[in-house]
């Protein structure tokens, strides 16, 4: 029975994940609660990534386990795993990675209509999100017309348009200039708390860093103490 | 879960966002499009040979087995030709209102009168030479259902029975209309043997059209793979499971491809009409010849999509796995070693046909047919292998140039765009040396079956010919001479027959020289000077020799005769049908001759008399001998029909080429702008962008050429017509790889050219 099954969002017991002949993460045990900030630092090369998609279940671990809500992601499917994604998690990465064919707008309600949230509800939580973000005269334009900034924000508002329970982020703010990122940290740091969403985000930035309840760091494949 | 939202989401990603997805939906759609027009226009091609052979079958007379009374119906057809067009005539006597017809006819025509199809009226009306063919009066008009193509030319010609039963009988016309099971070809040895038409039809449509059909639909299918992995990467992290991502991408691929493929078949449906003009050589057809069963079409229409499917799943397969291979441009996984297996049996069956015996050509073919399409199908499939293998082993090398390193590590983590680039070039290059290979092997069949183009022409026509049209050929310069004779066969003795021929002096001297001091009503003995009677038996004068009733009724002659001790040395004056021992001399010509015999000058103004002379006066004359008529498959109609099948498969290459290289170049725009950050050089990105290009592209050639010398060497080996222009299709390949080299290079040295924004470097 793996640890902290009770009120931690997002849980591991002695992660080990290998690609190759490196040992990427090496005995990772994680524990984060519901609502709580926490933020993953390290060198490059460090592990930081391999674990924040270990914990998120996208890559399954060669020894270990994870628990999202309560649910051994070892012991599930990947269709399983996907639909816990799709429900409980948002994700938000370095280069937003928005679906360059839809628009600001459908890119955000994606999450919800995917679950099934009708057409219309999905585009009012949209709007509302994106008018809260600044972006309501961008919603109809693709991500390849506005900028940066503009797309990791709406990047951030499809993570978290659904109220999902964890909130992962790889280096949300790395491509972007310093005001972008200010902009585009307070606003994951603020929809994230407001939601209750725990935040999981991997950072090179010591200032980011600095606006998490915790911090962890990597080398080498190890958390720190 | 439902999968709704998920085929709602396909469909909304059909329609794209922007530029660049409007010209990929335009792209796909069109060749989807352009892929099912070439589709069903092959598919269509077997029905027209199919339901051509059945309208020939339902107008071909079927003969009593038994004599029938005199008067029944008869039918005699002679093969013809007016300059290059083949020419049907049938002549038709003892007709009833009660006799069988063939189908698009209302009445037979009565002696003197004429039905003709609708190309043969109007050719008597606008060429001099149809309407000197031709001047009996024309009573109607054949119906379509009575013609194999619009344009045939045909005519049924009304004669009196006396005058045909003179050209020599037949037999009474039991019905009309019958099944053809076989239309054969009409050049002879062993190319008829391995390029039948059940043969070529399937193996040519497979190497020609739907390989280069089916890689080009793949490429189609996989166009902005780079950037709809990464899209469908993002999906999966989202919380799509692998199926569900397939079906974003099934949805948004077959949705479009079924928008392209309805836009081809209703092309294809309105451009059918219009091809009644067109023709292959002598082949012709009616725009319904082309009509394909609903369920061809609607095969098409869902079979292309789902193809498309079948290609775009299988290339995002990876994302089954760990979507984050996308994000971070990991290294394509190396195509597995099962894609040798297609060439690899290829070559064995190649092999095994060259090295069957020749009593098993059966087999030999077989393989040989399936060798070539596997080797074509292997041809694209083994070529990222080679690559990738090529560029490892060249990545290790610590010397490798800046332009070479970029080229090897992008060829190695991209998604195979220079690969499929090239995989159409490699099997056109293969299809290229196949259908020269093949046309030069026709050539070469049918020019060992033809003689060369003789001086001196020899038309032998069964029975009599009326004196009118006997003395008008007579009396046309370059004939020079027309003569009836009838042959029989006279007993010896015991199993011993002599061959004897009875004319008048006049006809002996119109067949051979030497027959100056020929006199009428004698018996002479003969030597023909012929190499090809050497050793022939001469009789002995004394021999008694006994005539058979049937040949005396013919000519006066005795039943029984002595060979004289006169003899005569005839030299024939084109070559003799047999080697004749024994003359018999009429007073006049033999009126109830069984042969006629024409000798001309071959030049095409006394052989076109000579045709006009017997058609319009001696309508019912059966002539045979060399009369350049050109009907059914022939060489020069097999070579038009390669020749098509080549152009579709290099139209079906450059349009690949056309699209895969848009395609790359919209998807190269940030790799670009990734080295113009750190200042590569522009020459530098060109030369690793042409040798990215460049390498596949002389693997491909090099495998092309090399199956297409394993294929001719099988097709010597089986067939045994051994080609000496093989080094003319290597050259011809080498002259278009080199022309793909240029092509190629040309287009990817274009998209460096692009103009990289100050946005995408920002991006980037």
């Amino acid at each position: 029975m793996g640890i902290g099954v009770g009120a931690d969002v997002v849980s591991s017991d002695g992660l080990t994940y290998t690609v190759g002949q490196t040992v990427a993460v090496r005995e990772a045990s994680v524990r984060v609660s519901r609502g709580e900030v926490v933020a993953i630092t390290g060198p490059s090369g460090s592990g930081k990534s391999t674990l924040l998609f270990l914990l998120a279940g996208v890559l399954s671990p060669d020894k270990g386990s994870v628990y999202l809500n309560g649910v051994d992601l070892s012991a599930v499917d990947d269709r399983a795993r996907a639909g816990l994604r799709l429900r409980q998690c948002g994700f938000v990465m370095q280069f937003g990675d928005l679906i360059p064919e839809l628009t600001l707008a459908e890119n955000v309600e994606l999450p919800l209509r995917l679950t099934g949230v009708s057409a219309r509800k999905a585009r009012a939580t949209a709007d509302g999100l994106l008018a809260r973000l600044g972006l309501d005269g961008e919603r109809n334009r693709t991500p390849s017309r506005v900028s940066g900034g503009q797309a990791q924000r709406a990047a951030i508002a499809r993570a978290l348009v659904h109220q999902p329970s964890v909130v992962f982020a790889d280096e949300p703010t790395g491509a972007l200039d310093s005001r972008s990122a200010a902009q585009s940290l307070s606003a994951l740091l603020d929809l994230a708390r407001a939601g209750g969403s725990a935040l999981i985000l991997v950072t090179h930035a010591a200032e980011v860093a600095a606006e998490a309840d915790r911090v962890l760091t990597m080398r080498d494949g190890v958390l720190q103490a | 879960m439902s999968y709704l939202p998920f085929v709602r989401l396909g469909l909304r990603l059909c329609r794209g966002g922007g530029a660049t997805g409007l010209v990929r939906l335009v792209l796909q759609a069109a060749a989807v499009a352009f892929g099912a027009f070439v589709l069903l226009a092959t598919l269509a091609a077997p029905g027209v040979a199919e339901r051509q052979d059945g309208r020939i079958g339902k107008r071909e007379p079927v003969l009593a087995t038994s004599a029938g009374t005199a008067d029944c119906l008869k039918l005699r057809t002679v093969e013809d030709n007016i300059g290059s067009r083949p020419l049907r005539r049938v002549a038709v006597w003892n007709t009833t209102a009660q006799s069988p017809r063939p189908p698009g006819m209302l009445a037979w025509p009565a002696a003197g009168e004429i039905v003709v199809s609708p190309a043969l009226a109007e050719l008597i009306g606008d060429d001099a030479r149809a309407a000197a063919r031709f001047p009996q009066r024309v009573v109607g008009i054949v119906d379509p259902a009575g013609l194999v193509a619009p344009d045939e030319l045909l005519a049924y010609v009304g004669v009196p029975a006396a005058e045909a039963e003179r050209a020599g009988g037949t037999q009474c016309v039991e019905r009309i209309g019958t099944k053809i099971r076989h239309r054969g070809a009409s050049w002879a040895g062993a190319v008829e043997e391995v390029l039948r038409p059940a043969v070529l039809v399937p193996v040519g449509m497979a190497v020609f059209v739907l390989i280069p059909l089916g890689i080009f639909l793949a490429a189609s299918a996989r166009l902005s793979a780079a950037t709809r992995e990464r899209r469908l990467a993002a999906l999966r992290l989202l919380g799509a499971d692998a199926r569900q991502t397939q079906v974003v991408n099934a949805v948004e691929t077959g949705a479009v491809a079924a928008v392209g493929a309805a836009i081809g078949i209703a092309g294809w449906l309105s451009a059918r009409g219009g091809t009644e003009q067109v023709s292959l050589g002598h082949l012709h057809w009616f725009a319904e010849d082309l009509s394909l069963s609903p369920f061809t079409v609607a095969l098409t229409a869902v079979g292309l999509p789902l193809y498309a499917v079948a290609v775009a799943t299988g290339a995002f397969a990876r994302l089954r796995g760990n979507p984050l291979h996308a994000f971070r441009n990991a290294a394509s996984r190396r195509p597995a070693l099962l894609r040798i297996a297609p060439i690899t049996c290829g070559v064995v069956l190649l092999a095994g046909a060259a090295a069957l015996p020749a009593t098993r050509a059966f087999w030999a073919l077989l393989a040989f047919a399936a060798g070539l399409v596997l080797t074509a199908v292997g041809l694209p499939l083994v070529t990222p292998l080679l690559v990738q293998t090529v560029w490892q082993r060249l990545n290790r090398r610590p010397g490798l140039p800046p332009a070479l390193r970029i080229a090897g590590r992008r060829a190695l983590a991209s998604d195979g765009a220079a690969a499929r680039l090239v995989a159409t070039v490699g099997v056109t290059l293969f299809a290229a040396g196949i259908g020269l290979g093949a046309a030069e092997h026709v050539r070469l069949a049918e020019s060992l079956a033809t003689p060369s183009a003789p001086t001196q022409l020899k038309l032998t026509l069964d029975g009599a010919v009326n004196p009118t049209a006997l003395d008008a050929l007579r009396a046309t310069p370059g004939i020079r001479g027309a003569s009836q004779y009838v042959y029989a066969s006279a007993e010896l003795g015991a199993e011993k027959r002599a061959d004897v021929m009875i004319a008048s002096c006049a006809d002996v001297r119109g067949l051979f020289d030497g027959a100056e001091a020929c006199s009428p009503e004698r018996v002479y003995r003969l030597h023909i000077n012929s190499p090809d009677f050497s050793g022939e038996r001469q009789l002995p004068a004394g021999t008694t020799l006994r005539l058979a009733p049937a040949a005396e009724t013919n000519c006066p002659a005795a039943r029984t005769i002595v060979a004289p001790a006169d003899k005569l040395e005839l030299t024939p004056k084109l070559y003799a049908d047999r080697p004749y021992q024994l003359l018999i001399t009429t007073a006049a010509d033999c009126t109830a001759a069984q042969t006629t015999t024409v000798l001309l000058r071959n030049e095409a103004p006394i052989l076109e008399r000579a045709r006009q002379i017997l058609a319009a006066q001696a309508p019912a004359s059966n002539v045979q001998g060399f009369l350049g008529t050109t009907q059914g498959l022939g060489g020069a109609t097999v070579t038009v029909i390669i020749g098509a099948l080549m152009a579709i498969t290099l139209i079906l290459c450059l349009a690949a080429l056309v699209v895969v290289a848009v395609d790359r170049l919209i998807e190269r725009r940030k790799l670009i702008a990734a080295l113009r950050i750190v200042g590569v050089p522009r020459r530098t990105e060109a030369a690793a962008d042409m040798a990215e290009v460049a390498l596949p592209l002389v693997i491909s050639a090099a495998m092309a050429m090399a199956a297409t010398a394993g294929a001719v060497y099988t097709a010597i080996e089986i067939t045994g017509v051994t080609t000496r222009r093989f080094g003319h299709i290597l050259l011809t390949q080498v002259g278009l790889t080199a022309t793909a080299v240029v092509l190629l290079t040309a287009v990817v040295y274009v998209g460096t050219l692009l103009r990289t924004s100050s946005e995408d470097l920002r991006r980037e």
